[in-house]
C-alpha cells in the first residue's frame, strides 16, 4: 500500500472574490488547493492569507466557522499558519463588529488517487 | 471525530474494510481482497436443511469509474453522484442456500401448514423431502438506487429473473448506518426484502408432483424484514477483530410454505479480518 503521509500543495495565490457588501474587495490564498491521499484525510499545510479592502474596516478571519484572528481597522491583512484542516474549507473575512460576510475564499481538496464508494457489505448475500 | 495525517493509517484501513459512512471508500481499478476468518452459522430455517456454516468469509472488490464487482454483485453505475448512485446490476440470487445442503430423509405434515391452497387430502398428507425437485441457482438482474445523507445511506434495488429460473422478481430497500468512535466501527443495517409470487412459489412452493398428486402448494408474493449489525475493532491497517449478527424474518412464507420449520433465519460471525 503507498505511503497515506503525503500532503501536497498545488498552486500559487489564486484570488477569488465572492461577497457583494463591498467592491474591490480581494482574499487571497496560497495553496489554492491541497492534495491529499484520500477524502477523508486532512489537509496539514502552511497558508499564506492575504487581502485587501477598499476602505479600512475591522475584520475577522475565519476557517470555516473558526476564528483564526481579528484586527483593527485596516485596508490590507496577511496572515500565515500552519492549517491542519478538513477539506474544503472556506476562508473568509467578517466584519469584526456586525458579524457580516465580507469576501471569502475556498481552499479545495485534490486527491492523489480516485475513489469510490463502496456499495456493498460483505454480509450482503447472507 | 476528524481525521489527521497522524490517523491516515485508521482512515485507510477503515475505508479498506469498508465500514462506516465516513469512509467507505475503495481505490479505483484496484483490487480488494479481504477475507473473514472465524467461525459462524447461518441458520436453516427449512426442514432438513443444514445450518450453513462460515469460517472463511471473503471480501471482494473492484471498481473502475463506472463498473464494479462487488460480493457477488456485477455493476455500471451510470449515475455518481455526490448524494446519488444509480447502477444497472446483476447478482447471483440469494434464496438457493437453504437448499445448498438439503439432504433430509425425514417427511413432514402438509397438514400443519396454513397453506392458502387447500388440500384435498382425508389423512395426513406427507411429503418427503428427498423426493422434492431440486432448487437451482438464478442469475437476478435489475437496477439499484443508493441516497447518501449524513446519517447514513439508503438503498433500494429491484431485480428480475434473467436465467429462467424461477422466472419471477424481486425487490429490496434497507437503510444502513456508520457509527466511528475512535478504533470501533459499528454499521447497523434494515430493510426488507421483497419475494414475488413467481420466486416463493419456485423456492418454497410445492408442485402437485411433488405433493404426490395432493396438489401444488403456492406461497403468494411476500416481504421479509431484516435487521443486521456488524461490529468491527479496528487492530491496525491490515487487521480488524469482527462481529456480525443478522435476522431475517421469514413469517409470511413459513404460514404459506410447509418446506419451513422456522419462520426465521439468524447469521452470527465472530472472527477477524484480514486485508490483503
Amino acid at each position: 500500500m503507498m505511503s497515506l503521509a503525503a500532503t501536497a500543495v498545488i498552486g500559487s495565490a489564486v484570488i477569488m472574490t465572492a461577497m457583494p457588501a463591498l467592491a474591490n474587495e480581494l482574499l487571497e490564498i496560497s495553496p489554492q488547493y491541497c492534495v491529499v491521499e484520500n477524502k477523508e484525510q486532512a489537509c496539514t499545510t502552511q497558508v499564506n492569507i492575504r487581502w485587501t479592502l477598499p476602505q479600512a474596516i475591522p475584520v475577522c478571519l475565519l476557517e470555516n466557522n473558526r476564528t483564526l484572528g481579528c484586527w483593527p481597522a485596516q485596508q490590507q491583512g496577511v496572515w500565515q499558519y500552519k492549517a491542519e484542516v478538513q477539506l474544503p474549507a472556506i476562508y473568509s473575512l467578517t466584519h469584526a463588529h456586525t458579524g457580516e460576510l465580507v469576501v471569502d475564499t475556498q481552499l479545495e481538496l485534490q486527491t492523489l488517487r480516485s475513489s469510490r464508494r463502496r456499495l456493498r457489505s460483505v454480509w450482503s448475500f447472507f | 471525530m476528524r481525521l489527521g495525517l497522524h490517523n491516515s493509517v485508521l482512515s485507510a484501513a477503515l475505508a479498506a474494510l469498508g465500514c462506516g459512512v465516513y469512509a467507505n471508500e475503495v481505490p479505483v481499478e484496484q483490487w480488494h481482497l479481504g477475507v473473514n476468518i472465524g467461525y459462524g452459522v447461518m441458520t436453516n430455517p427449512l426442514h432438513g436443511g443444514d445450518d450453513v456454516h462460515l469460517y472463511v468469509v471473503p471480501d471482494v472488490a473492484y471498481y473502475t469509474d463506472t463498473w464494479y464487482l462487488d460480493n457477488n454483485q456485477l455493476g455500471y453505475t451510470f449515475v455518481n453522484q455526490d448524494e446519488h448512485v444509480l447502477s444497472a446490476i446483476t447478482e447471483i440470487n440469494p434464496e438457493t442456500r437453504f437448499f445448498v445442503d438439503w439432504h433430509p430423509s425425514s417427511v413432514f405434515a402438509l397438514q400443519q401448514i396454513d397453506s392458502s391452497a387447500p388440500l384435498i387430502a382425508e389423512g395426513p398428507a406427507r411429503v418427503r423431502v428427498d423426493d422434492l425437485d431440486k432448487r437451482h441457482w438464478a442469475l437476478d438482474a435489475g437496477f439499484e438506487y443508493h441516497y447518501f445523507t449524513s446519517i447514513g445511506q439508503f438503498q433500494a434495488k429491484a431485480l428480475a429473473d434473467v436465467s429462467d429460473v424461477y422466472r419471477g422478481w424481486r425487490a429490496q430497500a434497507s437503510w444502513r448506518w456508520g457509527y466511528r468512535f475512535e478504533q470501533w466501527v459499528l454499521e447497523p443495517n434494515i430493510g426488507v426484502n421483497y419475494s414475488s409470487r413467481e420466486q416463493n412459489d419456485y423456492f418454497y412452493g410445492l408442485s402437485r408432483e411433488e405433493t404426490g398428486g395432493y396438489g401444488a402448494i403456492v406461497v403468494g408474493s411476500s416481504v421479509q424484514p431484516y435487521a443486521k449489525i456488524d461490529v468491527s475493532y479496528l487492530v491496525d491497517e491490515h487487521n480488524a477483530l469482527r462481529m456480525h449478527l443478522g435476522y431475517i424474518d421469514y413469517h409470511s412464507q413459513a404460514k404459506a410454505s410447509p418446506l419451513f420449520k422456522e419462520s426465521s433465519s439468524l447469521t452470527l460471525f465472530i472472527g477477524v479480518k484480514h486485508l490483503f
